[in-house]
């Protein structure tokens, strides 16, 4: 056979998934959406290469590596934490601004007792033009509505090293808690949906003082703004710390953990499915209506 | 009654693909050891087979298949444990082809049919040619001041990648109602140093791959060997010459067996796991 006869098909890119495809994803096993969120630099990137690279290491936190649709997206943004980049300082990449709504796709697959067999993570680092937007606007536009609401996990990133800061602590606070409290009043936030408040940079977290700040933020955060969510919870990371006093990806992996974990129903009732027959037609469009509401609230059988 | 299916040799350039053609072709039409399979009857055309293994025997560098060009090899074969008639269906497919698929995301038409009308795949992979990723410590705070920065370009992709994204796409094609056979083969066994097996070697060297092959055993049925097709260096010929036979002096590594008959990994693809 000569070269002329090899003809070639193209394979899928291998790049970030924008938001209509990512139903090809969603329709093979269980999926997760995460969307990350947080100011400009304040470490969303750097968590999802973090994740990367360890799985590049072995499996993580009991997880193994199922696959990925976004293989070619993941080596470009893990490009400059490696030394085939020239640089000496790792650094991460900028999300694209021009395509803040695109996912990273991981599959995940348990390897014991109590984890998912096999699951899908969709993780978006939402930009920080994003973000102020989402905090200071009742329609946001650059993540739109349905993607907010699409979302099983939102975690919300507190800069750990501008905590650590007299001059900047307080900005990190009151910035979690007006995207938080926009999200609530604009009806983002969807009822199955879950939270989580990552403070990063961990391993710049040094005095007790500081340490103690975080957990009041923590605790004030979660206090003001845990029933808005299926569940809340808080982590503390160092993606890629500074020093060796922590390990690399420190705390990532029971993140991740948190992120495919099945939420707890809040209330096990058992309803009429919207397809039993002997049910009025008004009956049927009512729990049609309802049902996003009422999915992760009641057993629908 | 046999009818022509493929096992198709898949692997990035230099990871051994020809080589094991021709040693696998000498063994099983040589019968100087004893084989899974034995030649039943010989096939029309064998130039192609008898080129790569006449420079094999004589210790030369057996000729790479060149890029845009696809040889095809066809062996007759019968399994000697349960008489079962094979025709196989070898294409010898540039590692450029499979090279291409990572770096401009296309595949060969023809690879693709292959796959669907195949047994399955051996996947070559060369213990000196594994691209680890490296990472730079996070600790270092000081630039150096002088360095050359790199763009990202496809080809800085680790190995293990690559392999996942291969099998990925082989996935993508094959016909989904059947499991994907996979015989990963580890190449020049014989450099791995202090090996512990083939199974261990890959756990440490290709982590990703490892995990893949374990999260999917749904759609793959995956073995790992460890194959020297050569049985040492080039350089070694006159010690290698000195085998009682050239067959005798191929190696193959199962777990901790140490075999000589490539033919297992046929075995493997044709007949499932034994």
């Amino acid at each position: 056979m000569s070269a002329q006869d090899l003809v070639f098909e193209p394979l899928d890119s291998g790049e970030a998934l924008v938001s209509t495809a990512i139903s090809r994803v969603t329709a093979q096993d269980d999926t997760t959406i995460v969307l990350l969120a947080g100011p400009i630099k304040s470490g969303k990137t750097t968590v999802i290469v973090s994740l990367y690279e360890l799985f590049n290491q072995g499996p993580v936190g009991g997880l193994f590596f199922g696959g990925s649709e976004t293989l070619v997206a993941f080596e470009r943004i893990s490009h400059t934490g490696r030394m085939a980049s020239g640089r000496s300082i790792p650094e991460t990449v900028r999300t694209n601004p021009s395509s803040p709504t695109a996912f990273l796709h991981l599959r995940v697959v348990g390897t014991g007792e109590g984890l998912p067999k096999a699951s899908n993570l969709l993780l978006s680092d939402v930009t920080g033009e994003a973000f102020e937007e989402a905090r200071n606007v009742s329609e946001p536009t650059i993540i739109p509505r349905r993607l907010w609401r699409r979302a099983d996990a939102i975690c919300v990133l507190l800069d750990g090293e501008k905590l650590s800061s007299v001059t900047t602590r307080h900005l990190v606070r009151t910035g979690a808690r007006s995207l938080l409290r926009a999200a609530r009043e604009a009806n983002l936030i969807s009822s199955r949906c879950r939270l989580m408040l990552v403070t990063t940079k961990w391993d710049l977290v040094s005095s007790n003082e500081t340490v103690e700040f975080v957990g009041e933020t923590e605790s004030w955060l979660l206090d003001q703004f845990r029933s808005d969510f299926e569940s809340a919870a808080s982590h503390r990371i160092a993606a890629r710390p500074n020093s060796s006093r922590v390990p690399y990806a420190y705390g990532v992996p029971d993140l991740l953990v948190d992120w495919i974990a099945k939420p707890q129903l809040k209330v096990p009732i058992v309803a009429p499915s919207p397809t039993s027959s002997g049910m009025s037609s008004f009956a049927q469009v009512f729990w049609h209506q309802q049902r996003e509401l009422v999915a992760g609230v009641l057993n629908v059988v | 009654m046999s009818s022509e299916q493929t096992v198709v040799l898949v692997g990035l350039p230099g990871s051994g693909k020809t080589t094991f053609l021709a040693a696998l072709w000498h063994q099983l039409e040589s019968e100087e050891i004893q084989t899974a399979f034995t030649t039943d009857r010989l096939q029309p055309d064998r130039e192609y087979l008898n080129g790569i293994r006449d420079a094999w025997l004589a210790f030369k560098e057996v000729p790479h298949t060149s890029a845009g060009i696809e040889q095809s090899a066809l062996l007759r074969v019968r399994h000697v444990q349960t008489g079962k008639k094979f025709d196989l269906a070898i294409p010898d497919v540039a590692g450029e082809t499979y090279k291409r698929q990572w770096l401009e995301r296309q595949l060969p038409g023809t690879y693709i049919h292959q796959l669907h009308h195949s047994f399955g795949v051996i996947l070559f992979v060369h213990p000196e040619q594994v691209l680890h990723p490296a990472l730079l410590d996070g600790a270092v705070r000081d630039s150096t001041g002088s360095e050359a920065l790199h763009e990202w370009e496809p080809a800085l992709t680790p190995t293990q990648v690559r392999l996942v994204d291969l099998i990925q796409s082989a996935l993508g094609v094959f016909d989904r109602s059947h499991v994907l056979r996979l015989a990963l083969v580890v190449s020049a066994w014989d450099l791995v140093e202090s090996p512990a097996t083939p199974e261990v070697w890959v756990e440490r060297h290709l982590p990703l791959l490892d995990q893949f092959l374990r999260a999917n055993t749904g759609r793959v049925m995956s073995k790992i060997f460890g194959a020297s097709a050569i049985g040492g260096s080039l350089t070694e010929s006159e010690m290698l010459a000195r085998t009682p036979t050239p067959s005798s002096r191929v190696r193959l590594h199962i777990s901790s067996e140490n075999l000589r008959d490539l033919s297992r990994t046929i075995e493997f693809l044709t007949l499932g796991e034994s």
